[in-house]
């Protein structure tokens, strides 16, 4: 929720990066509430038009292939459509094999150490634990 | 199958996601009043807002009245009298996130900030500890970018922060 880089690169990646984010998601064939309201808050801080974002949403019913959601990507976005990607792999708790294997390739597409992964996926867990420390701070 | 925290622990859903339309529209209420409170509507308020509208699942139509409030901003009292306990403590924590988004804490942000933890019946020292709780996550941010090579300015110095 706080300043990112994302929502200052050129339109056209930030739609790419938003159809890298949909093949993710459906990569298990199953959409759950609560992916679904990660993946519009992305769409949120990705800040794009109500156009592109009812394009996105068609995508999550047939999402396109793995090759096609990487074109349209530059390195920086590409570099924070694979951390986000390993963000909303994890977000339910574990990352299956599909997902995983798809992680890299998209690692391996931009150039990137397979290592790098599972860094992204430690940062997630200490995601998890921020999120649970401010439930703690408002629950006193 | 890479179990991370365990089995049936996860980031989701975010309390938000389990609340009422009505209850979620109060949060995102108040979160346009912090927005419009410093006078200033900058591009990271906007994206800060328009994800937490995502997460919040609400329908196009209630985007567009959200939105509007931050040009007719909505009386305070009136938005808290409609809102329970647990969004309103929900509403502070997204709160002290959405005025931190442009970098800085303005007096009037934390002001109204104290207004609603006042309402939701807490002690003003939560202020505090969700401030260093945000700190914590510009932090978390940044190393999140710095993995993937992608620096914001002011990164190093929040990464050697302690």
């Amino acid at each position: 929720m706080l300043p990112d880089t994302l929502h200052k690169l050129p339109q056209a990646e930030r739609f790419a990066y938003a159809k890298l984010l949909a093949f993710i998601t459906r990569i298990d064939n199953e959409l759950s509430i609560d992916e679904m309201a990660m993946f519009e808050q992305r769409l949120g801080t990705a800040l794009l038009s109500p156009g592109q974002r009812k394009e996105i949403r068609a995508a999550l019913k047939s999402p396109p292939p793995l090759e096609e959601a990487l074109k349209g990507l530059g390195k920086e976005s590409g570099r924070l459509a694979l951390r986000d990607a390993v963000l909303m792999s994890a977000a339910d708790g574990h990352v299956d094999e599909d997902e995983k294997a798809a992680l890299l390739k998209i690692a391996s597409h931009l150039g990137m150490d397979s290592g790098v992964v599972e860094s992204l996926l430690q940062w997630v867990v200490r995601g998890y634990s921020w999120m649970q420390e401010g439930y703690d701070i408002l629950n006193g | 199958m890479i179990s991370l925290m365990g089995e049936g622990v996860g980031l989701l859903p975010d309390l938000l996601e389990t609340f009422g339309v009505e209850e979620r529209k109060g949060v995102l209420a108040l979160l346009t009043l912090v927005c419009a409170s410093d006078g200033d509507l900058v591009r990271e308020e906007m994206a800060a807002l328009e994800a937490k509208m995502g997460q919040a699942m609400m329908h196009p139509e209630n985007r567009r009245e959200i939105r509007q409030m931050l040009k007719r901003p909505p009386i305070l009292e009136e938005v808290v009298a409609e809102m329970d306990e647990d969004s309103l403590r929900l509403a502070i924590r997204d709160a002290v996130l959405i005025a931190a988004a442009d970098g800085e804490y303005h007096e009037k942000e934390l002001i109204l900030i104290k207004k609603i933890i006042s309402a939701a019946g807490l002690e003003n020292h939560v202020i505090d500890e969700l401030t260093s709780w945000v700190n914590e996550f510009w932090k978390i941010q940044a190393k999140g970018r710095a993995i993937v090579g992608v620096s914001l300015p002011g990164d190093e110095m929040v990464l050697g922060s302690r």
